[in-house]
């Protein structure tokens, strides 16, 4: 019994791809996120740092106009929900949402990853929490060694944009700082951002 | 080795172009070589007589598909890095409607419209003067298209993703389909053309 | 099947074309490779729409700053927007064509059409049938490269509803225009 040359090349794909599926059977996934309902966020302490560092981003203040004239976060840009979605974003830039909660920037984020777009996070906290822990953060009067970095830095960032800190004799006040935003996934790769929507045809 | 090496940063944009050219002269070769730079072979398929175009564009896609699966299983390659077109439901459904009409009104698709031209199919040019006049319409209609050219977005979205099942198994299934769409053009290509010829 | 499988080595005028399996499986490495090597894939669209936006915007500059869609393809003006991956590669799938079609004896001035129809007609139609396929193709987000090869091969949900409509589209429309071809 012969085969013909196109039967071999099939049972071929049909070994090679058996196995293929026997492997990714096996083998244990890597934890499989499911990437579609989650967000990536930003802290406030990053952001600081970013905007202060002359980062390549663009942040975009999602409120009311009538309260970004009362308040804002320096360099911000404030758009509405359909402004943002025309928005263009500078290219190799990220944009940073924000808004009062998170609950407004998460709809913002989830209507940008519709399109298509990857760059984007939503700011952890929004301007409360940049308002309470960069501008006006409150201090522990004692620190540890190991925290000594972190509190010199925050220090810093409060007097570049013009804020006071209070002293309070509570330790645990620097835990905010501390805890990573969750599913915090931007140390990733960050240099895709090359203009995507002309990767496609 | 870890690639995708020009998302990496191992080759820059001038390395990268040239290996643009490349890439375009084998796939022009290929495209060729089989064929479908002729504007009755393409037609071909679609009255069941050649089933050339079906047989090239899927063993292609499961080839590409079954090493893509290999070399991110060995770490060649992590496929996250691969640029996904975003899904948009109505668009594409509609896109694909009205470019298959066009395909077999014009004899060519894009690619091998450019085929069929550098081989001295004059057919072939004017398709591609359709094609380029075409994406002008569309570039000056597209403040009105802009809504529905959004419209249902998705996100990048594949198979993987969105039938939860792993790579490999996804993989198994399409290479079986596209087997016995083989197995089935095979079929197709001998009672066409036996009982006539 | 078996037609294929045996080549023939009677060298009557053009050469026969190659096995469909051989050179798709010839094409499946081409495209792995460039997702490897640029992590994105292949297209032909693109590049004419880059072409056709330098175009518009000789033509008239803030014509094409105005439109979101040419804007896309023209970018920040930094670098020439024919400085680009889809329209090098557009340019090899010229030559590598020219090329298989020069050593197979298949490169001469012709004009492809069914034996109905005239001339004249053929070109009309090959002319109207490109500009709707570029509606399909730009409405889609990419061709039969960028979307059905690419994205088929990515397993790209988009890709394969396209790939299915495509088939259908012309599957329907094949019996409305068969004193084109048959």
């Amino acid at each position: 019994m012969s085969f013909t040359l196109n039967q071999k090349l099939a049972a071929f794909a049909f070994f090679i791809s058996l196995l293929a599926m026997i492997t990714s059977l096996i083998l244990p996934q890597e934890a499989e996120e499911n990437e579609t309902s989650q967000v990536d966020y930003f802290s406030v302490l990053e952001l600081a740092q970013d905007i202060r560092g002359k980062e390549n981003i663009s942040v975009i203040d999602l409120r009311p106009a009538s309260d970004f004239e009362k308040f804002n976060i320096p360099s911000s840009i404030n758009l509405t929900l359909s402004e943002l979605l025309d928005f263009e974003t500078p290219r190799h830039s990220s944009l940073i949402l924000y808004s009062d909660n998170d609950t407004q920037s998460e709809q913002a984020y989830f209507m940008l990853k519709g399109l298509g777009k990857t760059q984007h996070f939503v700011l952890k906290g929004g301007v409360e929490d940049w308002y309470d822990y960069i501008l006006y953060p409150k201090l522990p009067k004692a620190v540890t060694d190991s925290n000594q970095m972190l509190v010199s830095k925050i220090k810093a960032l409060t007097s570049f944009f013009g804020g006071r800190i209070e002293f309070i004799d509570d330790a645990e006040i620097l835990e905010y700082y501390l805890e990573k935003p969750v599913n915090n996934n931007h140390k990733g790769p960050k240099k895709v951002v090359k203009n995507l929507e002309r990767m496609g045809c | 080795m870890n690639g995708p090496f020009y998302i990496n940063g191992w080759i820059g944009e001038e390395v990268s172009l040239i290996f643009a050219l490349v890439i375009g002269i084998a796939f022009g070769f290929f495209l060729e070589r089989a064929g479908l730079g002729s504007a009755k072979k393409l037609a071909a398929q679609f009255y069941g007589r050649d089933m050339t175009v079906f047989k090239m564009m899927f063993t292609a896609i499961i080839t590409a598909m079954i090493g893509l699966f290999w070399v991110n299983q060995f770490g060649v390659v992590d496929i996250e890095l691969i640029y996904l077109t975003p899904t948009f439901v109505a668009p594409q459904i509609i896109g694909g409607l009205v470019f298959g009409v066009g395909f077999i009104v014009g004899g060519y698709c894009p690619g091998t419209s450019c085929v069929a031209g550098a081989t001295g199919s004059l057919d072939g040019w004017m398709n591609v003067l359709g094609l380029l006049s075409g994406i002008l319409i569309f570039g000056e209609l597209y403040p009105y298209l802009e809504s529905f050219y959004n419209a249902t977005p998705m996100g990048a979205l594949t198979f993987v993703d969105y039938f939860q099942l792993p790579g490999g198994v996804m993989v198994f299934i399409l290479v079986i389909l596209a087997l016995l769409g083989f197995w089935a053009s095979g079929k197709i290509e001998s009672r066409t053309s036996s009982p006539k010829a | 099947m078996a037609a294929y499988s045996q080549p023939s080595l009677v060298k009557s005028k053009p050469t026969p074309y190659w096995n469909p399996y051989i050179c798709g499986i010839g094409l499946g490495f081409v495209l792995l490779l460039t997702f490897i090597v640029m992590g994105r894939g292949i297209g032909a669209s693109g590049a004419m729409t880059s072409i056709v936006a330098v175009g518009v915007d000789a033509v008239s500059s803030s014509h094409a700053e105005e439109n979101a869609f040419y804007k896309g393809y023209l970018g920040d003006g930094t670098v020439s927007p024919l400085k680009d991956w889809l329209v090098f590669e557009v340019i090899g799938v010229l030559i590598g064509g020219f090329l298989s079609g020069l050593f197979a004896g298949r490169t001469k001035i012709k004009t492809e059409k069914g034996p109905r129809i005239s001339l004249n007609r053929r070109f009309q139609f090959a002319f109207f049938g490109g500009m709707i396929m570029a509606f399909g193709t730009k409405l889609a987000r990419g061709c039969t490269s960028g979307q059905a090869l690419t994205g088929g091969a990515l397993m790209n949900v988009g890709s394969w509803l396209f790939m299915i409509s495509l088939f259908a589209g012309a599957y329907a429309m094949a019996w409305f225009v068969r004193r084109l071809w048959i």
